[in-house]
């Protein structure tokens, strides 16, 4: 085994060594071919009254406007003479500037004067120049003609020493082909991040274990590769090269450049890794399978994952941890397939949802909510996603935005002292406070009008349902509760709170309940799905 | 992260980072200066825009001096110096390369595209003359140095300085001071006539436009420039003879037929229609009527 490692770290580094060189060329080139805004050369953009004049009396322009403003008429009359005073003067120009304002709004039509009007910094970025105009008259090769023939040698490396694994006489795996097509989309290389990244992912596909399954990867898994390996690749430059115009700061250390890679690498194992279980499921029920949006679904999501924990705020990264990420894609995955008007827009929301969750659960204690937040997260997906139309937020930022995070966040409070680090918390196991949070949420979707105010945010009822079910199980008569007990007492507080007594509402955790028919409330606000 | 790379990526990545370091780091340099040139050039464009476009509530008629505190004088100033600041960031950036560095960019074939950028970033700071030199200074590379662009925008850079230079003289002259027709035909050579030597900037500019192609990135550019040329030479006209040039004069023609042109630009291009402001802007604000070019008798 050790033999094995030791071989395959002098394959990797072999390869490695070959692959920087071309990398580094690919990073030549790009800079070569990377676009320059240009800015206009200075020139007066001011106008005065010599221009008004001519605006006011010449046909098609002002004219129009001088004919039926007698104002006007009376100061273009002392034009000819010369008997403009500095006031008329500047009369004159403002008259110019409203009126060919308006001018302007006649042009180009109502929705114009509406305010559908290009922003300036929109116009601003059309002066950005290509160094060539045509991709096919750059003469400098691309990504993957750079590093092909490498990548290649690296695959025959190593499968000279795992044979059998690797066809080195046969066609690339196909598998291959999809991360070589996402390579080649691919314009820039930032290094020396990219030259982590790439020979990881390269090294994860490489260990992908085509003999057992054959080489078709699914009629999908090819397209996912491809649109993972360029998103990836494309998500990496945006966010670390200085050279690209982004919001973000460049990042230098080589921690982040490791933690990059590392979700990069983990990501790539996980989506082959359905793939795989496509290949050999007989159900329908494969993530990839259950994404009916086509071969883009899988891939965004992924992405957006992807996209959140790499950002510069790294508190999705730490909550949830890359262990969760398997279940999490999946949830998210679901979502998008049963809801592919999520997919459609430019972002799913998902990773803000989540977000918003670790900030709203950021305690000093936080390590006692570390072990339910990605559960918990996978449930608030589910049931967000039964009711996308008043529970989806489109960009969380306030309680309102995401009520099912608002109220996780509530009843976890409620649950937890944070003064004393104690609190009935203390009693239950993780997976218990999970079910106590699930029958919670459950309630909010089945009777949203119960458990939320108009505006999204919980109701009263709920810290006073909470509390009286912590009071019952302090009760000193009781004795000691146990969780399963606990959780039926709960259940029937909220019967209790809802007015009923019995749970006629209560249904089995999870995405396969049914969709609430209940007819909305008429004074609550629709929100849009994103 | 909860689960670590195997000990083989770790000591793969440290692998590369060793042989990276030294490699990357004109190019890293490069574009670090092309980045703080473009990110000043989109915020000196958004200014520039906004003024021409002359909507409500932006004082582009007003004196940008004196500014009061807080005023949206102020607000350009503060704006204005921010984009110098980008300009000399990057031009510090391709200062600093070291005879190594240097020597690196040239084996990369890159040494032409940062004396172009070198170039441009000593314009937009007002450094003309060492702008103009260091034009020269490119113009004599090897072929394999210059790509497309770069060698187009070293081709009109002398123009670009000229419309500088035009619109620095307008700024700091006043009518009374200035008289005679035989400085305005200065300017006029400089900036609208065609077919003179030394050649004017509309000259240059419309040479290089006959060389690019319609769906061309640059042509936008180009034909802009243009008309910063002619509205330069107008506001020349308007301090040295009191008026805009009149509407037979050869420059303020050729003017209306490049704002035909850039109409046209931007409908064939596609362009969202309001981009069509633009031309509009050219046409309500500064009386430039758009004409459209008459064909030759042997195209018809």
């Amino acid at each position: 085994m050790v033999g094995d490692s030791a071989t395959l770290l002098l394959v990797a580094i072999r390869g490695g060594i070959r692959l920087s060189g071309q990398i580094r060329l690919a990073h030549v080139d790009a800079t070569r071919r990377r676009e320059l805004l240009l800015p206009l050369p200075q020139f007066e953009t001011r106008t005065d009254w010599r221009e008004a004049i001519e605006f006011f009396t010449t046909p098609g322009l002002g004219t129009d406007y001088a004919a039926t403003d007698s104002h006007l008429q009376r100061l273009l009359a002392k034009a000819p003479y010369d008997r403009l005073g500095e006031e008329d003067r500047a009369e004159l120009s403002r008259l110019h500037s409203e009126y060919a304002y308006l001018k302007t709004a006649e042009e180009l039509g109502q929705d114009w004067a509406d305010g559908s009007r290009v922003d300036p910094e929109d116009l601003a970025a059309l002066f950005a120049v290509r160094q060539w105009q045509r991709r096919s008259l750059d003469p400098s090769p691309t990504v993957l003609q750079r590093l092909a023939g490498v990548l290649w040698e690296m695959g025959v490396d190593y499968a000279r020493h795992h044979p059998g694994r690797f066809p080195v006489h046969g066609r690339l795996p196909r598998h291959l082909q999809a991360f070589l097509r996402g390579l080649d989309e691919s314009s820039s290389l930032p290094d020396p991040w990219l030259s982590e990244l790439v020979p990881r992912l390269f090294q994860v596909l490489s260990e992908h274990d085509t003999t057992s399954q054959g080489d078709a990867c699914g009629l999908r898994g090819p397209e996912i590769l491809r649109r993972l390996t360029f998103g990836i690749l494309h998500k990496v430059t945006r966010r670390v090269d200085p050279g690209e115009m982004t919001d973000t700061s460049p990042v230098e250390d080589l921690a982040e450049r490791d933690r990059i890679a590392d979700w990069g690498e983990h990501l790539m194992r996980t989506v082959l890794r359905w793939i795989n279980a496509e290949q050999s499921a007989t159900s329908n029920a494969t993530p990839v399978r259950s994404t009916p949006t086509g071969p883009e679904g899988l891939p965004r999501v992924a992405l957006e994952f992807f996209e959140a924990a790499v950002s510069d705020s790294a508190r999705l990264d730490q909550a949830l941890g890359s262990g969760s990420l398997p279940s999490l894609l999946q949830a998210g995955v679901r979502l998008v397939g049963e809801h592919p008007s999520l997919a459609k827009e430019g972002t799913t929301g998902i990773p803000e949802l989540l977000k918003y969750l670790a900030d709203l659960l950021e305690t000093p204690s936080r390590h006692r909510f570390s072990q339910v937040l990605p559960s918990l997260a996978e449930r608030i997906l589910r049931h967000a996603a039964e009711d996308p139309v008043r529970l989806w937020p489109t960009r969380p930022r306030s309680s309102t935005d995401s009520p099912l995070v608002a109220i996780s966040a509530q009843v976890l409070r409620l649950l937890f002292d944070e003064k004393t680090d104690v609190g009935p918390i203390s009693r239950f196991r993780p997976s218990d406070l999970v079910s106590i949070l699930d029958q919670v949420l459950t309630r909010c979707v089945n009777s949203p009008e119960l458990w939320l105010q108009p505006d999204g945010a919980p109701a009263e009822r709920l810290p006073l349902a909470i509390r009286r079910w912590l009071a019952l199980l302090d009760d000193p008569r009781r004795g000691r509760t146990a969780p399963t007990q606990a959780l039926r007492m709960l259940e029937e507080v909220l019967d209790a709170s809802e007015g009923t007594t019995k749970s006629a509402t209560r249904r089995p955790i999870g995405i396969q309940t049914r969709r609430s028919t209940r007819a909305r409330p008429p004074n609550r606000k629709k929100r849009t799905p994103p | 992260m909860n689960s670590k790379p195997a000990p083989r990526s770790r000591l793969l990545v440290i692998a590369f980072g060793a042989l990276l370091v030294t490699g990357c780091q004109s190019t890293n340099r490069l574009r670090e200066a092309q980045a703080a040139f473009s990110e000043a050039a989109r915020t000196d464009n958004h200014l520039l825009l906004e003024a021409l476009l002359d909507r409500p509530n932006y004082p582009s008629n007003t004196p940008i001096s004196p500014a009061f505190p807080g005023s949206a004088g102020d607000q350009d100033l503060l704006t204005a110096s921010a984009t110098r600041a980008g300009y000399a960031a990057a031009l510090l950036r391709l200062r600093q390369l070291t005879p190594r560095e240097t020597a690196q960019l040239k084996s990369d074939r890159l040494w032409g595209t940062a004396l172009t950028l070198r170039a441009l970033a000593q314009w937009r700071l007002g450094q003309f003359e060492d702008a103009l030199r260091t034009v020269h200074t490119a113009e004599a590379l090897p072929g394999e140095q210059l790509h497309p662009r770069d060698l187009t925008l070293l081709e009109i850079l002398p123009a670009l300085v000229a419309i500088d230079h035009a619109d620095a003289w307008v700024t700091s002259s006043s009518e009374e001071s200035h008289h005679g027709s035989s400085r305005l035909e200065t300017w006029r050579r400089r900036l609208v006539s065609p077919g003179m030597d030394p050649r004017s900037a509309d000259d240059r500019l419309d040479q290089a436009l006959g060389r690019v192609g319609a769906n061309d990135s640059l042509r936008l550019y180009l034909l802009m420039c243009r008309l910063a040329a002619y509205r330069n030479y107008a506001e020349i006209h308007k301090v040295l003879v009191g008026t805009l040039p009149p509407f037979d004069d050869p420059a303020r023609r050729e003017a209306s037929h490049v704002l035909q042109d850039l109409g046209d630009h931007l409908r064939h291009s596609g362009a969202n229609l309001a981009a069509l402001e633009l031309v509009l802007a050219w046409k309500n604000r500064f009386a430039l009527i758009p004409i459209p070019r008459t064909q030759p008798a042997s195209e018809k």
